[in-house]
């Protein structure tokens, strides 16, 4: 036969191969991992345990806790603290408030890879979640780099004054933070862009300036530009900072203490182990039934599966119990999917057609089907990832992130592989696929 | 092989939903809700320990002698000073809208005492009142976007499946939705299973299988209904149904399989909320399999007969 099949399935086979030990072991030093490997998964709070740390509100650093509204600051930190730890992709946590005592307890999980106990690395990952303050650079630090910038200098506006800070392309290659300020703000800035016209206003957030912009023209709108050759990653950032640094009182870490898993002690192991036997009993079931494309289907979800390992491994999500629910429901589809094709195989094949056209004709029938489940199951995905907090978005990150790599697997593995496989004989065997062959040519049920 | 006539016996099925929709109402009422510490917030007790122990005993302890309370016990280890002095505290979370008694607060401490190492004199013992940490603000947003996606799954169907009159198929998707949902906050009142991360986990999970499992057996409907054009609808919804049989149980034997090797696996090691999550899943997988089969598509065989009959009536 002169068509390249058999190279076709090699290539596909290997790369499955490849994959899957990729997901498996990783790429590179342990240290310095180039491939995030299984071992290199976040664990999720809930399965693994964490940090658990009491955050006390600073009163001290605004002049003290008088006339303030306690509660109503400690409810603004709280979903402050909340929006920040899911920008940074921690959707498994548990802010609690405690009224009693006025504060704050965050269960946090273990940073990725983090064996031992290591309180100041934890407190870094909360983030600067401290005050966010314009002030004015006092002359003798201009020029200076951000960290060297004393927060000395007059202090015109804080975060209760900010809006909303987002980032929009500058046009040139480069990008912009947005600004846009509350009424209570406009004012106060268009005064600090008057008084420092020609010199430079610094974003503070504690003591650290963040970003200090040069201030070409004072500026009385509610919205103000800061240029600057960032790049897309580091206007993002500072808008985010900016956005959610700014709570309304700093908190400082009082306690910072470990916390065990919050399903129970054993629950990651238990979790694993029922997946990997799951994996196998289902792809048995699929041998089984189906044969032939069985073991092909079996190769997809190792396929689904090391994609999704990769995926969750490399952007540093954490595996929790929404996560899993939302890894089994796209392998269920994901072998849904496989299922779908290979019954409609079937009933080409039982309608007398020949394998490579039962294959085509088969996948061109299920394809319109998966195409509309998958979309449908992909719109929650991404409505709650937009519009969900904490675990409901965890569970559409998850699940759309799991719907995409099954529609992925199933149009190029299952498909490519299914294919190129009927240049093998004994794939011509009709009981290969499930389906009895009868002496005279036809088949039948 | 005389085949099940799933359009003629639908009511049967109907009446079968209808059923344990009303022992679902009935527990509601005996059982009630059991909120746990995340919808509801509660009392946080923090017991210095002498040695390490297995917080899901000590915590299911403590939850007998409350009667009925729900209790959240983990771990948790105070570094004082550097690594080496740790101090081992149990954090017990108690859901109630009240804070605890004198009376009960007596009776954790006694429970405590009796059973673990526990130092009820230290200085670092504490006592607290906390918020829930899925909050009022939380649940209204999670809500919202089950809502919206809800909405645009029937524009979506709506409009993909306009030859089946798309709005009747994307109402009747959405009505067994609806239906699997019922039974899953159902799963939780029966087995009086408490309301916490696990329903959240649960329901979104099922709310996806749901309606995947749906729009396939539409997706056949669909195509039928073009190619037979001569046919009446009982029939195409029965073809199709049959069509997509072995589908609809292979996906959920699959599905199932897994599920239920998590729940056996939770209850061997006897970890309680993989347990919950893994019980619920399987009656989520079985009433999602099943709403597809028997609650949508003679629903929409039967709206769309109704919508027949109304227009004959009309004509005459």
């Amino acid at each position: 036969m002169n068509d390249n099949r058999t190279f076709k399935f090699f290539t596909w086979f290997l790369i499955v191969v490849i994959l899957c030990y990729l997901a498996f072991a990783g790429l590179g030093p342990v240290n310095a991992r180039i491939i995030k490997g299984a071992n290199d998964l976040r664990t999720g709070i809930d399965i693994r345990g964490g940090i658990s740390a009491v955050m006390v509100p600073d009163y001290d650093k605004v002049g003290g806790s008088q006339g303030r509204d306690i509660a109503g600051d400690l409810a603004t930190s709280a979903a402050i603290i909340e929006d920040r730890l899911d920008a940074q992709g921690i959707f498994d946590k548990s802010i609690n408030i405690d009224a009693t005592n006025g504060r704050i307890i965050i269960d946090i999980p273990w940073a990725q890879n983090e064996t031992e106990f290591n309180p100041r690395k934890a407190l870094d990952e909360l983030g600067e979640t401290g005050r966010l303050t314009f002030r004015e650079v006092l002359p003798e630090d201009e020029g200076k780099s951000n960290d060297q910038i004393s927060a000395a200098g007059k202090e015109y506006l804080s975060g209760e004054d900010v809006a909303n800070a987002s980032y929009s392309s500058a046009g040139n290659g480069y990008y912009n933070v947005d600004l846009e300020f509350k009424s209570s703000g406009v004012e106060k800035f268009s005064n600090a862009t008057k008084e420092l016209t020609g010199r430079y206003m610094g974003i503070f957030i504690d003591d650290q300036c963040i970003s200090a912009p040069y201030v070409s023209k004072q500026i009385s709108q509610s919205k103000a530009i800061i240029e600057g050759t960032f790049t897309m990653q580091e206007a993002k950032s500072l808008g985010d900072k900016i956005r959610f640094g700014a709570l309304p009182v700093p908190l400082k870490a009082d306690t910072v203490d470990s916390i065990s898993a919050q399903l129970g002690q054993g629950a990651a192991e238990v979790a694993v182990t029922a997946g990997f036997v799951a994996f196998i009993a289902v792809c048995l079931f699929m041998i089984l039934y189906y044969r032939w494309p069985g073991v092909i289907a079996t190769l997809a979800l190792a396929t689904l599966a090391a994609l999704t390992i990769l995926f969750m491994s490399n952007l540093g999500f954490s595996i929790t119990l929404p996560g899993i629910g939302g890894i089994i429901l796209s392998i269920g589809m994901g072998v849904d999917a496989n299922v779908i094709i290979y019954e409609r195989i079937k009933e080409e094949l039982k309608a007398g057609k020949t394998l490579r056209a039962a294959i085509d004709t088969g996948f061109k029938r299920a394809f319109v089907s998966i195409v509309d489940s998958n979309i449908t199951t992909l719109i929650v995905a991404v409505v709650l990832t937009i519009m969900g907090t904490g675990a409901v978005k965890g569970f559409g990150i998850t699940l759309g992130l799991g719907v995409l790599i099954s529609f992925f697997t199933c149009i190029t593995v299952t498909k490519s592989l299914l294919a190129a496989s009927t240049v093998f004989g004994f794939t011509r065997n009709k009981w290969m696929f499930g389906v009895r062959e009868v002496k005279d040519g036809g088949v039948k049920a | 092989m005389t085949q099940f006539d799933f359009v003629k016996n639908r009511k049967i099925f109907y009446i079968i939903s209808l059923c344990l929709f009303a022992v679902i109402l009935v527990s509601f009422f005996i059982n009630g809700i059991v909120l746990d510490v995340t919808f509801k917030g509660g009392t946080r007790m923090l017991f210095e320990l002498q040695q390490d122990i297995d917080p899901n005993d000590a915590g299911a302890l403590v939850e007998q002698s409350l009667s009925g309370k729900k209790v959240n016990a983990s771990i948790t280890k105070t570094y004082a000073g550097g690594a080496e002095q740790n101090t081992t505290m149990l954090r017990l979370d108690v859901a109630g809208d009240e804070p605890l008694t004198a009376e009960e607060e007596q009776k954790v401490r006694e429970v405590l005492k009796a059973n673990y190492p526990v130092n009820l004199e230290s200085k670092l013992n504490q006592q607290s009142s906390i918020n829930p940490s899925f909050g009022r603000e939380m649940l209204e947003k999670g809500l919202t976007a089950v809502l919206i996606s809800t909405v645009l799954i029937l524009f979506y169907v709506a409009w993909r499946f306009s030859i089946m009159s798309g709005m009747s198929a994307a109402v009747c998707s959405v009505i067994a939705l609806i239906h699997d949902c019922i039974m899953m906050v159902g799963t939780f009142i029966i087995f009086k299973l408490p309301f916490n991360d696990i329903f959240i986990a649960s329901i979104l999970t099922i709310i996806g299988y749901s309606i995947n499992d749906t729009i396939v057996l539409y997706d056949r409907i669909r195509e039928n209904s073009s190619i037979m054009k001569k046919a009446d609808h009982a029939t195409i919804v029965n073809v199709s149904t049959w069509q997509t049989l072995s589908r609809s149980i292979n996906t959920a034997v699959t599905t199932l399989i897994s599920v239920l090797i998590l729940y056996i696996f939770a209850a061997a090691n006897n970890i309680g909320s993989l347990k919950d999550f893994g019980l619920s899943l399987v009656v989520g997988v079985i009433t999602g399999c099943y709403s597809s089969v028997f609650i949508a598509a003679p629903l929409w065989y039967g709206w769309r007969e109704k919508r027949l009959k109304t227009k004959l009536a009309a004509k005459a």
